[in-house]
């Protein structure tokens, strides 16, 4: 029995901090696909170090959470202590891939015979091999760019030729910086050459084909053990090759091509994905050069990645549930998915009746002042997504995010302060909020050819926006009609921006909107488009005949979702809402989320049971009220300016999330520390007491860096004490709360504030303390929080574990220097616990 | 653009805006999921006489293209779609679909709920009559009731006369049951003389060309409303020379060798179904434009077997015959539009050819 259980063993390998490259999407990803390993019968462990991860507390995902550091070392460690049979790599973007071979490499995989889920091991060599990588390519016939070394003018000159300028000149071991030149121009070609190799220390350089300017274009290609391959969909991006992939705005399904282009793509994305023997998802990317009628493989990550959840979301195709079914051995002949899709649907490939984008959220906060070009790295942290019944439909609900999330100076309005020459260098050189640019050009009268060949963005993506240009003069023109309102509803245009036009104000624009009969119709996001009867419990909004979305008939709580996150912001308010997710649905609620971040953990389909894939706008927000009549509407700080525009049915109740971070901010030359404590309305609970560290770069003391418990003295341990006591009689309601405190040289202990708990510290000490605050937060709010209960779970714990809490900050990955870390640039954070011996064995 | 409405014979009423010709027209309402290729499926005569509903919402995106027709002459009777992009962009593009659409004086209809319309397809559970009109009054429905669609579509679609497509290889027949040009394409990749024949032309005809082997091509239409005489010629053929039959053909084939066929409500149109390959298990996607079905029950396991078969009904989507070298299959192997995983048909179909050379 043992033995068997043993068998099922499987270790995930997960991340750290969020980061750029895989941001909030892995924590999804995981949370979902170990549920559903573990309902199979899986034993599931986790390595990761983020301290903002649902999974790794939650014990319907993972059985056994090894929080640590995303290294080799830890990953060895886990193997030995945990003896996994299995070890899943494709969660953890290409840093796992790395660890897993380095890993392999020192043999344990052969001494404890440990399989790998979903990629042979020969394949993650390859993947984290460029020229092995290739070689594989060029056998299965795929396209690749050409790239060629030499040492002369005359090869260099004659590859120029043979592929067409322009081309890219590197120095080959370069002597100092390297060197890298982009050749337009055949007259400049020979200075660079000369150039290049003089900064090589081996005399050397790469003439490389250049592929900027041509069409980007990725494949979801899903394959199973048998060999059985599926496409998911291809994902078309607005913006050429030049632009990073993540900072364009992503179309699916795919509007530009033909179909023998994408026939083409599609049979070598099934090739490259057969030899690699990969078991899931294949996200292969292409360059596509419509006017030569070629194409080329740019890229091929066999790990899940931001396009899974888009492809997920803009589908609903069930991927993750899928792919845990893939990694149990399963077929996707045998794959049978019930809740409401059709026979086969794992077999079936998705088809769309919709269309989704995808678009990128910038720290706008970051670039202000920085370089805010976009280039070939990624600049994005976040993004939405879009769904809607046509091209303009889409674009609106992406549009109204800018708006919320105050980007001002990105607003169509404003655009139009930019000299002609201005605009020009900015289409040619694309740089944040770059639609705004592209509609404001249009409306400048820039014809759509011109437009195309200066941006290299098909006409197809002008045509559409010359639609949005037309409803907003219509709108212009026509204040307060009813048949311009029409359209510009079919556009998908929302009332604050209408009541911008009019100069009027949003609740007046729906009132008009309401005496014309205008309501929003639900259709429902499924993988038949309409072929079959299928539930997927996913909808979005639109102006059409048929109404597809019904009240439910269990009592609503409905979510407010939290949208993209930004600086500052993190995925502990997803663990909030998930944990709250998880507390309605075990009371026998019908939960009910209104988001539009695609890989938000609140819209999985494990928590949720009905999702609504719209913007987060007190429009949005009343019009699914007005369906679901909740009991419970839940709303983020960040959406609290919204709530008295909500119109709540009687007797629903509104519940509040804690804040996400201070926005005071703490910055002190004295050390600081926090008490945290849980108050129920008469007496509190000692959470213990956490102490700031010294930013090295500022010296001052910050919460973007922790460690519990603090090392202080018993005096000024008793000193906090009393101010505690005499702090409780001023709280008006139940609740968890952190006093501020300074300590001077002196020993002086002086309380700076006292509030409640920020998300981002109720996250990670409910990790250190191994219980869910989210979850007792909730509890105190609706007064069904048991004080007996929660301090024997709390039990001895505070004194026997130490933990350590340091931020992440994205200025490294966006190449940003001189911004001072703190509370307000946060993406992520690791953890690090440390159980004291005594407890490490009761467990 | 003008208001225009698609009208269906149970009453319903869909209200949006025309493009391409401002002709009434009728016909039988189906609707693809297709993503890809609406230049590709506008042309194909396998929609003789019927509506096509887009559940893809926006087609247009690039024009008309001059080397994707599947046929010169449409013969759709309407395009419904929910957004169309009136776009033609470089040379080898000329065309807008709006445009196109109107010089062959085929109406279509965009800014209508064609998620709504697909849903009243799928629950009717019986084939629909539809019209575009400028009006949607008593008149126009009374005109619809009373319009009696054709069952003579592969007639009305099919070549009047022999014509070649010359080649140095094998030669083939192609039986012109309304062509699609992709079934041409693949065999002039393979090089193959073509000479195409009427649909009903005789056994004594084609043999007559002494060909190789016989293609029967995909089309229109009901197979159980073609004569007795088309059965005749395809069981002297393929007792003679190697023969592969697509689409309305193996509906043919399967009916010559005493298969019955049931109609199906809604039809089958697009690419996205599992499809298996009987012998070897291996999972296909192709393009399906079916009205059509066979179930394993109505197969003649004495003459024939079942080679594909659709995993979501069960229907059969191949055979191979057990006595003489012909087979079928319902799908398009040529794609265009769609996937072309299964054109290994067609050098299955010239291996068939060359082994009958040999002996």
């Amino acid at each position: 029995m043992a033995d068997e259980r043993k068998e099922k063993t499987v270790l995930i390998v997960g991340t750290g901090a969020d980061n750029l490259q895989h941001a909030e999407e892995i924590d999804t990803l995981i949370y979902e696909i170990a549920t559903t390993m573990k309902n199979q019968g899986f034993h599931t462990i986790l390595l990761s170090d983020n301290a903002f991860s649902y999974s790794l507390d939650s014990r319907s995902a993972i059985d056994k959470a090894y929080i640590a550091a995303v290294n080799e070392v830890n990953l060895v460690q886990a193997i030995r202590r945990f003896h996994p049979s299995y070890i899943l790599p494709t969660l953890g973007g290409r840093h796992a891939f790395e660890i897993v071979q380095e890993a392999a490499e020192s043999g344990i995989f052969q001494q404890t015979s440990i399989k790998l889920l979903g990629i042979p091991l020969s394949t993650i060599r390859q993947i984290n091999n460029p020229l092995l990588l290739n070689r594989t390519l060029h056998n299965v016939g795929a396209p690749t760019k050409a790239i060629s070394t030499t040492g002369n003018y005359q090869d260099a000159a004659e590859m120029a030729d043979k592929v067409g300028l322009p081309v890219i000149i590197r120095s080959i071991m370069p002597a100092g910086t390297g060197f890298r030149q982009i050749i337009h121009e055949r007259s400049s070609l020979k200075q660079a050459v000369a150039n290049g190799i003089q900064r090589s220390r081996s005399g050397q350089i790469m003439v490389q084909q250049s592929l900027a300017g041509l069409k980007e274009i990725g494949f979801i290609v899903l394959r199973d053990a048998s060999g059985t391959m599926m496409n998911l969909g291809a994902i078309e991006d607005v913006d050429p090759i030049g632009t990073h992939a993540g900072d364009s705005i992503a179309v699916m399904p795919a509007q530009t091509l033909t179909d023998r282009e994408l026939q083409d793509m599609r049979d070598i994305a099934f090739a490259i994905t057969r030899k690699l023997r990969i078991v899931g998802i294949n996200h292969v990317q292409f360059a596509l050069d419509q006017d030569r009628e070629q194409f080329y493989v740019i890229k091929n990550s066999p790990y899940l990645d931001r396009m899974t959840t888009f492809a997920m979301k803009a589908t609903a195709y069930p991927i993750s549930r899928v792919m845990a079914c893939l990694y149990s051995g399963q077929t996707l002949r045998e794959i049978h998915l019930d809740h409401g899709y059709y026979k086969h649907a794992a077999l079936t490939e998705p088809v769309m009746d919709h269309i989704a984008l995808r678009a990128p959220i910038w720290p706008q906060k970051l670039f202000s002042k920085n370089d805010c070009c976009l280039t070939t790295e990624k600049k994005s942290i976040s993004a939405v997504i879009g769904i809607g019944r046509s091209f303009p439909e889409a674009v609106s609900k992406v549009d109204v995010i800018f708006e919320k999330m105050g980007i001002e100076d990105l607003r169509l309005l404003r655009q139009k302060e930019l000299s002609d020459s201005q605009l020009e260098a900015a289409l040619i050189h694309p740089r944040i909020g770059r639609i705004f640019l592209l509609i404001e050009a249009l409306r400048r009268g820039y014809s759509i050819r011109e437009l195309s060949e200066m941006t290299h963005i098909d006409q197809y993506y002008f045509t559409e926006f010359q639609k949005l240009l037309q409803v907003n003069s219509e709108l212009l023109k026509s204040p307060g009609s009813s048949p311009v309102l029409e359209r510009a509803k079919y556009l998908g245009i929302s009332d604050q921006m209408i009541a911008r036009f009019w100069s009027s104000k949003a609740d007046k624009v729906a009132a008009l909107r309401h005496s014309h009969q205008m309501h929003r119709t639900y259709k429902e996001v499924e993988p038949s488009a309409g072929e079959f009867e299928c539930h997927t419990g996913s909808f979005y909004s639109t102006f059409e005949q048929e109404n597809e979305s019904q009240t439910s008939a269990a009592p609503v709580a409905l979510l407010v979702g939290m949208g993209p996150i930004n600086v500052g912001q993190s995925t502990a308010g997803e663990y909030f809402a998930a944990s709250v997710l998880n507390y309605f649905k075990q009371n026998g609620f019908h939960n009910v989320v209104i988001d539009n971040n695609p890989s938000a953990l609140s819209l999985s389909s494990l928590l949720t049971d009905k999702r609504y894939l719209e913007p987060v706008t007190p429009e949005t927000i009343n019009s699914v009220i007005a369906i679901e009549q909740p009991q419970y509407v839940i709303l983020p700080a960040a959406e609290r300016r919204c709530r008295d525009q909500l119109q709540l049915p009687h007797n629903c109740r509104l519940l509040e999330l804690p804040a996400e971070s201070d926005l005071t901010k703490f910055n002190n030359v004295e050390p600081l520390y926090n008490n945290n404590f849980v108050f129920d309305g008469q007496r509190s609970y000692s959470l213990g007491i956490i102490g700031d560290f010294q930013s090295p770069s500022t010296l001052t003391y910050q919460a973007t860096g922790e460690f519990y418990p603090a090392n202080l003295s018993v005096s000024s341990r008793q000193k906090i004490q009393q101010l505690l006591e005499q702090q409780l009689s001023s709280l008006s309601r139940p609740g968890i709360y952190q006093m501020i405190l300074s300590k001077s040289d002196d020993d002086l202990v002086k309380l700076q504030d006292i509030k409640p708990l920020p998300l981002t510290e109720m996250v990670s000490l409910s990790k250190v303390l191994g219980i869910n605050l989210a979850d007792v937060d909730l509890r105190l709010a609706l007064g069904q929080f048991d004080g007996t209960q929660f301090a024997s779970r709390l039990g001895n714990r505070q004194e026997t574990v130490r933990a350590v809490y340091r931020a992440d900050f994205p200025f490294r990955a966006l190449h940003i220097t001189n911004e001072d870390p703190s509370v307000e640039t946060v993406v992520g954070a690791r953890i690090a616990i440390e159980l004291l011996k005594a407890a490490e064995e009761d467990q | 653009m003008a208001a225009r409405y698609l009208i269906l014979e149970d009453g319903s009423i869909y209200a949006g805006e025309g493009f391409g010709a401002p002709a009434v027209t009728f016909g039988e309402m189906v609707f693809t999921t297709s993503m890809t290729g609406y230049q590709e499926i506008i042309t194909n005569q396998v929609y003789h006489n019927q509506i096509v509903v887009f559940t893809n919402p926006d087609i247009g995106n690039f024009g008309i293209q001059r080397n994707v027709y599947e046929s010169i002459l449409p013969s759709i009777k309407g395009v419904v779609v929910r957004s169309l992009a009136n776009i033609s962009t470089t040379k080898v593009r000329r065309l807008t679909l709006d445009r196109y659409l109107n010089s062959m004086n085929i109406p279509g209809v965009a800014n209508v709920d064609t998620r709504a319309i697909v849903r009243r397809l799928r629950e009717a559970h019986k084939p629909l009559k539809g019209s575009i009109v400028p009006v949607p009054d008593d008149h126009a429905f009374d005109q619809l009731q009373a319009t009696v669609l054709t069952n003579q579509q592969v007639a009305q679609v099919s070549t009047p006369k022999p014509y070649p497509n010359p080649d140095v290889g094998m030669s083939v027949v192609v039986i012109d049951l309304g062509l699609k040009n992709g079934i041409l394409r693949e065999l002039s990749r393979r090089k193959c003389n073509v000479t195409v024949l009427p649909y009903n032309a005789s056994a004594e005809e084609i043999l007559r060309l002494d060909p190789d082997g016989v293609v029967l091509s995909s089309g229109p239409g009901n197979p159980n409303k073609i004569g007795d005489a088309v059965l005749e010629m395809i069981r002297k053929v393929q007792a003679r020379v190697p023969l592969f039959a697509i689409g309305l053909g193996h509906e043919l084939f399967a009916r010559a060798n005493g298969c019955r066929l049931h109609q199906i409500s809604p039809e089958r149109h697009g690419m996205n179904h599992p499809i298996t390959e009987t012998i070897t298990g291996r999972i296909v996607y192709a393009t399906q434009a079916e009205g059509f079905a066979l179930s394993h029950d109505d197969v003649d396991t004495a003459k024939l077997y079942v080679t594909y078969v659709d995993l979501i009904d069960n229907s059969v989507q191949g055979l191979r015959h057990r006595d003489y070298p012909a087979f079928s299959v319902q799908f398009f192997p040529d794609g265009a539009p769609g996937p072309d995983e299964t054109d290994g048909l067609f050098d299955e179909f010239m291996d068939t050819m060359r082994l009958r050379e040999d002996r």
